[in-house]
């Protein structure tokens, strides 16, 4: 029974275990610490998984999912070649590929895990987290928040007995921000709040946008090769800026060369509405939490996307503060989903950290109020569950009935902010019949349950007979059954995954058809000519003659590539 | 009250890191993994502790600190800067030199109007001092609470910097009510006026213009026509060339029946604004009225290149039509307005005209003289009735019949067979 952590990234995935020096990475077989979260299918209807599938992003884009994890729990389908995926087995195709690598490395087989959450995930999308495990045969130990992640990791490294902090977590897709408090080995979450649809993604986006408004290219009339092009420029364009002043993006399209040169200071400008999104979150964290930003001792930055300048003198700005950047923003998730481990498993090492969440969002119900003369008006929230509650927790609440006589009553499961339900997210519903009596004579307690790995369960009892009823808050098909699983993972299986131990060949040949597609001329010419060399070494399987002409053609792949991208 | 302290296993006591040391032992026992229950209890006991030790420690504390720091503690409540001139004008403090700029950014009108010193402004190191955020939000809404004549771009900057619109009932419980509803208006632009024709104006005070042009709005919206034309009229006196002002001019002319005027008010808009499509679409509706179809039509087509989704202008255009006897261009304009609005009222009464000419307003064929003739229409109409409501009925009587809902719900189900009486009636009335 072994258990790893599961960093599953909106961009990237990696994957941990606890050790007795403490949290370690497991590279993947390419030898990287992360697994690109991009599925890919191939001619044979094989899926390909990590940095060869994002290769195929430019040359087979119609193939190739990517960003998946912002759909999760949405009916969404991505249609690969003949088959056609939810973000869910999607995902489990990426946890599948880690699960191999860690099994490969630990020589052990591998069972269970701790796999980490955006914090603002709500009900439906953690539990089609944990159906992506267990489609990829895990079972999931415990679904962490990132923040509680990156900060266990965080606290792990302090000294004083005593801090509060501010983790500010802006991933590909998703921007949380949470403040904690350590103390007395108890990890405690004060406050989450965040922007389910703000991301690193987010600012590529504004870069294609730019790149395009500049041009007046029509979007509609390229290919989907040359978009996924000019994204991919965008995106080099974003990491330049991060370490020189300048940014720079050349795309061929019909023959004809765009570039675009752009400067911090115009890129700070691009972005100025981008910013402005991450305030209230931080405000909201702050008031939840009775915070003032003076208490903290430390923010801390976790995501890749807070390694763009922009995001720390934004911080900077705001609380006056240089962040606290000791732990590699990208690793440190991961890192804190293997102690996670390690602290489930009562590690005699870490029996004194204590961790205790809160629920992100207010749960309740739908209720009906008289406005006075005998007049009623429904739709209107009663939190049950108020955000930023310590979980996990239990809470009840009385209704009655509205009218005489009245059959059945309907309790509505919601979570959000609003007054009015219809603003909020539905999580599911509710009938249970009572007795025929007077308007009011009847009542229900309604108990909302709300576990330590945020998933909610709620409970209707009738007061006058003590019937109970329970649910079922599924908002799509919800929690499979046993055999479901089982026939899903049976249809999975028939679909054959591109064998582990070939990956490295195939990476290099996804590399070089889409460094091909990106070149022109004499370059083109050259590599085609070393595509042809390598594959006519691999049809002879000389194992030691492969390994070679691989290594000299991945050296060779690299001067090209740098003499392309600048 | 004791019980949370037996809970904690500890006496009663202020201090924080005792509680939480007790809270840190006792956490052990009841875990939150394995005590879901006890530990709900145990952080209950514990945040109570901690809010009681947090209260009786603060209040003193508080009120030293503000002492020393008054600066950024204290909320003025003395916020009409423009007639205080000497307040906080020496203070270095960030946040009053950001006050400063402000005001004085107020003070210049043509500044004040436009986005771009806004931003420039709101761009300053202080707003984005979280320390600093919610001192400096509460004293820039004091400030535009007196100072509140701002276009809507600058109002959504502000909304989009600070998400006021998303705090709305906070705000209503800190701040006045009646100002919190007063800048939802402005951010939403249900009452949207525009600051884009100024030209200026020597000696004149322009907040004392937008305050009449305001004011003249509530009047209007409340329909006292007396004090709407008071304000209108100082309003006009003191600068006569904006289109918002004459729009309201024109519909107080409009509602009190001088025409006239209100055409004069509107081709007086046009002349400063040619593109403006209200004063295009009212001065359609005049001439409309005074039967000059040709140039009403002009207005409405002028209002098409402009919003071609605009669905009254249209319909307009088709009236025009039918009254100049060009049923064909009508029922085009028509069936274009239903295209985009399906429900709109106007043009599906006018459809129904134009695609029936024996019914029409237009070519009636023949009079009706005898009683038996009027007999024979009154069955003919019954007949359309019953045949175009008879599910209606139906449906009401078997939900009668099979459910016990009281009359005041299935009273509902009527609603439609008495729309179709009033429908069939008036068209009854016009052939009659």
């Amino acid at each position: 029974m072994t258990t790893i952590g599961i960093d599953l990234g909106t961009t990237n995935s990696l994957v941990a275990h606890w050790t007795d020096k403490g949290p370690v990475i497991i590279p993947n077989v390419l030898g990287k610490h992360f697994t690109p979260s991009v599925v890919s299918v191939d001619e044979n209807g094989e899926i390909l998984v990590g940095q060869i599938a994002w290769e195929r992003l430019i040359t087979h884009p119609q193939v190739t999912a990517s960003t998946f994890k912002r759909f999760m729990g949405t009916e969404k389908k991505y249609n690969l070649g003949q088959y056609s995926f939810s973000p869910e087995e999607l995902s489990s195709f990426v946890i599948r590929s880690l699960k191999a690598d860690a099994e490969a490395y630990l020589e052990e087989p591998v069972t269970e895990a701790v796999i980490s959450v955006p914090a603002y995930f709500n009900d439906t999308q953690r539990k089609a987290t944990k159906r992506a495990a267990e489609i990829a045969g895990l079972k999931v130990e415990r679904l962490i928040s990132e923040p509680t992640a990156a900060a266990i990791a965080y606290g792990l490294h302090q000294e004083k007995s005593e801090t509060k902090f501010l983790v500010f977590d802006l991933g590909g897709g998703t921007f949380d921000v949470s403040i904690l408090e350590f103390f007395e080995g108890i990890m405690d979450v004060k406050s989450i709040a965040g922007d389910n649809f703000l991301g690193g993604e987010d600012f590529t986006e504004l870069l294609v946008s730019y790149f395009i408004n500049s041009y007046e290219i029509d979007v509609e009339s390229l290919d989907s090769k040359t978009r996924s092009t000019i994204y991919k420029q965008a995106e080099l364009c974003k990491q330049a800026l991060g370490q020189e002043t300048v940014g720079i993006m050349n795309v061929v399209i019909n023959g004809e060369s765009y570039g675009l040169r752009l400067d911090r200071a115009d890129f700070e400008k691009l972005a100025y509405s981008l910013t402005l999104r991450m305030r209230q979150p931080i405000e909201r964290a702050l008031r939840d939490a009775s915070l003032s930003p003076k208490d903290l001792d430390a923010v801390i930055l976790i995501g890749g996307a807070t390694r763009m300048p922009l995001i720390k003198s934004v911080i900077a700005k705001m609380f006056g503060k240089i962040p606290y950047t000791k732990i590699n923003p990208d690793e440190a998730v991961a890192m804190g989903t293997a102690i996670q481990v390690a602290l489930k498993e009562r590690n005699q090492a870490l029996e004194e950290i204590i961790l205790t969440d809160v629920c992100p969002y207010s749960l309740g119900t739908d209720v009906a109020k008289h406005l006075g003369h005998g007049k009623t008006e429904d739709g209107y929230f009663y939190p049950i569950i108020e955000r930023n509650t310590p979980i996990p927790v239990s809470r009840i609440e009385r209704f009655h009935t509205m009218m005489d006589n009245q059959k059945t009553i309907h309790i509505g499961i919601y979570q959000g902010e609003s007054r009015r339900v219809e603003n909020n997210i539905k999580l599911g519903e509710l009938n249970i019949n009572v007795p025929p009596a007077p308007a009011g004579a009847q009542t229900v307690d309604v108990r909302y349950t709300y576990d330590i790995n945020g998933i909610l369960e709620v409970e209707v009892m009738i007061t006058s007979t003590g019937e109970k009823k329970r649910i079922i808050i599924e908002k799509n098909e919800g929690s499979l059954t046993k055999e479901e699983i089982e026939a899903r993972l049976l249809e999975l299986k028939n679909i054959k995954i591109h064998p582990r131990d070939r990956t490295e060949n195939r990476l290099l040949l996804a590399r070089g058809e889409r460094l091909y597609e990106e070149s022109l001329g004499d370059t083109r010419q050259q590599i085609m000519y070393l595509l042809q060399q390598f594959e006519s070494i691999l049809i002879t399987q000389n194992d030691q003659e492969v390994k070679k002409a691989a290594k000299i053609l991945k050296q060779r792949f690299d001067r090209i590539e740098r003499g392309i991208d600048f | 009250m004791i019980m949370i302290w037996d809970i904690l296993g500890i006496e009663p006591t202020n201090d924080i890191s005792v509680i939480k040391k007790a809270y840190a032992k006792k956490l052990r026992i009841y875990h939150p993994e394995d005590d879901p229950e006890g530990y709900q209890k145990l952080r209950e006991a514990f945040d109570q502790a901690l809010n009681q030790a947090k209260n009786s420690q603060v209040r003193p504390v508080s009120s030293e600190e503000a002492d020393d720091n008054n600066t950024t503690t204290e909320i003025p409540r003395r916020v009409d800067l423009l007639h205080t001139q000497d307040f906080v004008a020496h203070s270095s403090h960030p946040l009053d030199v950001f006050m400063q700029e402000v005001k004085e950014l107020y003070i210049d009108f043509f500044a004040r109007i436009q986005l771009e010193n806004w931003q420039r402004l709101l761009d300053s190191d202080v707003v984005w001092d979280m320390e600093q955020s919610e001192t400096l939000q509460s004293r820039l809404i004091f400030f535009l609470e007196n100072h509140r004549f701002l276009p809507r771009s600058i109002w959504q900057l502000f909304d989009s910097l600070f998400h006021w619109s998303k705090q709305k009932e906070q705000l209503q419980r800190r701040y006045n009510e009646a100002f919190i509803e007063y800048m939802f208006c402005q951010i939403t632009g249900t009452r949207e006026m525009r600051y884009d024709f100024f030209k200026p104006v020597d000696g004149l005070d322009y907040d004392y213009f937008l305050e009449l042009r305001e004011k003249a709005q509530n009047a209007l919206l409340k329909n006292d026509q007396e004090a709407a034309k008071l304000y209108l009229d100082i309003a006009y006196e003191l600068y006569p060339d904006d289109p918002d002002l004459l729009r309201m001019q024109g519909e107080l002319y409009l509602r009190i029946e001088k025409i006239d005027h209100a055409l004069r008010s509107f081709n007086h808009i046009l002349h400063i604004h040619p593109a403006d499509l209200d004063a295009l679409l009212y001065r359609a509706r005049i001439r409309y009225r005074f039967e000059q179809f040709v140039e009403a039509i002009q207005d409405c087509e002028q209002i098409l290149i402009h919003s071609p989704q605009h669905t009254d202008a249209q319909s307009l255009m088709g009236k025009c039509y039918v009254k100049l006897g060009n049923l064909d261009n009508a029922k085009q304009q028509f069936s274009q307005v239903l295209q985009k609005d399906l429900l709109h009222s106007e043009a599906m009464s006018y459809m129904s005209h134009v695609t029936n000419p024996t019914i029409s307003g237009v070519k009636r064929p023949q009079q009706y003289g005898s009683i038996k003739q009027l007999w024979f229409n009154l069955l003919f109409f019954l007949l359309i009735f019953v045949r175009r409501s008879w599910v209606y009925f139906l449906f009401y009587f078997i939900v009668e019949l099979f459910t016990s809902f009281p009359f005041t719900i299935t009273g509902f189900l009527l609603i439609p067979t008495i729309w179709e009486v009033w429908r069939t009636f008036r068209v009854f009335i016009r052939i009659i």
